[in-house]
């Protein structure tokens, strides 16, 4: 039976940065220490996560629109901790920027940042569908 | 021994899940702060892993009731919370918690934790009945 590191894929969306000096959209080695080299249970996890990940951030439109920061706040929160167990910093920081802004209430805040953290979101997923991809070929 | 989880991410709380019962622990797993009360009366856990930040309640809600249960407040709570910041300090203190893990939980310190609940169950002297 091949060891975990044989089905490594080489997919570059799941490594490098998009530009210069951003930090990566996922962190592979994170991925896998996190799952202790399981890449069963992290296709478990990457397919509950693309499942969950549209909800959260309607649930974060849901505060807006409803004038309810705490909802905000939790689907943020929670964005923020799945991501990083995959490693995702840029959109674990982004989440956590919304966060903040729903804490203080601040909802107009809130609505400017949430195009980034969908745009985050969105590459995660992308870069996680693909290291799925290539774990499969 | 039974471990009831207490985890609103369904990532962490899948990832958590698959960790423990691998180690061999019975685990119940719950969303919502209040559905963790409930299943922990229904039948009490030899341990609670408790998310502090959850729909349906807080974790310091949570722990506040455990604290007034005859019940419960004696089972062994670890809080699982995105930031380990000088409140959460405070709270897990002042409600005996046992340890703190920040997400995502580092799963060989969760070990050890857990391992050290489980000796002490398994020292713990069987309750014999009288002549």
């Amino acid at each position: 039976m091949p060891s975990p590191s044989e089905h490594r894929p080489s997919s570059a969306a799941a490594t490098v940065s998009p530009g210069s000096g951003e930090a990566p959209i996922l962190d592979l080695e994170a991925m896998l220490a996190t799952v202790q080299q399981d890449l069963g249970l992290l296709r478990e996890l990457v397919e509950i996560f693309l499942a969950e990940s549209p909800g959260l951030l309607a649930q974060i439109r849901s505060g807006i629109r409803e004038r309810k920061p705490e909802t905000a706040e939790r689907g943020a929160h929670t964005l923020k901790g799945s991501v990083g167990n995959f490693g995702a910093r840029r959109a674990a920081e982004a989440a956590r920027a919304v966060e903040d802004a729903a804490r203080e209430h601040h909802l107009d805040r809130v609505q400017e940042l949430l195009p980034a953290l969908e745009t985050e979101i969105s590459q995660v997923c992308q870069a996680l569908s693909e290291y799925l991809r290539g774990v499969a070929s | 021994m039974n471990i009831l989880l207490a985890e609103d991410d369904r990532v962490e709380s899948r990832l958590l899940e698959k960790h423990l019962k691998g180690r061999g622990f019975q685990v119940r797993t719950v969303f919502e702060a209040d559905s963790a009360w409930t299943a922990a009366e229904q039948d009490p856990p030899d341990v609670i892993l408790l998310d502090l930040q959850m729909p349906g309640g807080t974790g310091l809600g949570f722990l506040k009731k455990r604290g007034a249960s005859p019940r419960l407040r004696t089972v062994p709570v670890v809080v699982i919370t995105a930031v380990k910041d000088g409140l959460v300090l405070r709270m897990t203190e002042q409600h005996d918690v046992l340890s703190v893990f920040t997400k995502p939980v580092d799963l060989i310190l969760l070990d050890v934790t857990l391992e050290s609940v489980r000796s002490r169950i398994v020292s713990r002297p069987a309750v014999r009945p009288g002549p």
